[in-house]
């Protein structure tokens, strides 16, 4: 048996081509929609889906906006001093969260297909 | 049942795992790669159960994967060493089955490649069954990549560190 074959470019290229391809399928195909929950002081207070666009403002916080775009959230208003919570930016993936300490109030993104385990 | 032993085919094999020992330990240092999924690595060590498979028979290469798993069981613990004895045994059995399907005709390369993309394929599917997770298709594309990239490079190093092997043992 030989150690290089001069066809074994092309059984390389085809294997590229088709992990590429698959990439590609893969990345279309919708995962099931995430949904996010607003908790305020800690207890949760609605879940929202985020395969809907839509404007949150919480009657307990009216200074406070959550908007969900593109299947993703994010604080997009609100009166705290540090404006840490807009600054987290748009979330979506799950386990992610953004968090407006001075109100108490922040999102969390849950469901979804995702993979976050790490194996040694 | 004949019994081949020879005292300096143990000595070899247990040469080798050393230098799987010290490869596998060596390539774990490295960080991993972010689109990868975690445990997928060079594959150095196959460098040498290749060799083994190739030039010694399936009873060496297979003894090495299984010893090589002991040493991940000991290195890093259970789970790991799961991970390796599956990985490792699948993929050896797999590219035994295609060197007997082949008949010669697959080159070592090729045959590097699907060891390798073996190896990580049975990893990753014994981490999601343990997970419960649909690990396996979203990594199986990157796997094909990546896999065929590091096999082709285990199998060309294994080309260029040849005279090192037939220094210790002649074929």
């Amino acid at each position: 048996m030989a150690f290089f074959h001069k066809k074994d470019g092309v059984i390389i290229l085809a294997l590229l081509g088709l992990g590429l391809a698959l990439l590609l399928a893969v990345s279309q195909w919708a995962p099931a929609p995430g949904r996010v929950e607003i908790r305020l002081d800690g207890a949760v207070v609605g879940t929202y889906s985020l395969s809907r666009d839509q404007v949150i403002v919480l009657p307990q916080l009216p200074a406070v906006t959550l908007e969900i775009r593109g299947g993703k959230a994010a604080f997009t208003r609100s009166d705290c001093p540090d404006r840490v919570c807009i600054h987290t930016g748009w979330i979506g993936r799950s386990g992610q969260y953004a968090a407006c300490l001075p109100n108490r109030v922040s999102i969390w993104i849950t469901g979804g297909s995702e993979m976050d385990a790490v194996i040694g | 049942m004949k019994k081949s032993f020879s005292a300096r085919r143990l000595a070899m094999l247990a040469m080798m795992l050393a230098m799987i020992s010290v490869l596998a330990y060596l390539e774990h240092l490295l960080p991993p790669l972010p689109m990868l999924p975690p445990g997928v690595r060079l594959g150095l060590s196959n460098i040498v159960t290749l060799y083994a498979l190739f030039f010694m028979g399936r009873r060496s290469a297979l003894s090495l994967a299984v010893l090589k798993s002991g040493m991940v069981l000991l290195m890093r613990g259970v789970t790991a060493g799961l991970l390796s004895l599956c990985g490792g045994v699948c993929s050896v059995l797999v590219t035994v089955l295609l060197m007997a399907l082949g008949r010669g005709r697959l080159s070592y390369l090729v045959l590097s490649i699907a060891g390798a993309i073996t190896h990580n394929v049975v990893q990753l599917a014994v981490a999601s069954l343990l997970l419960g997770t649909d690990l396996v298709f979203y990594y199986l594309p990157v796997i094909l990549i990546f896999g065929t990239l590091m096999g082709s490079v285990t199998g060309v190093l294994l080309r260029v560190v040849m005279p090192i092997f037939d220094r210790i043992s002649p074929r």
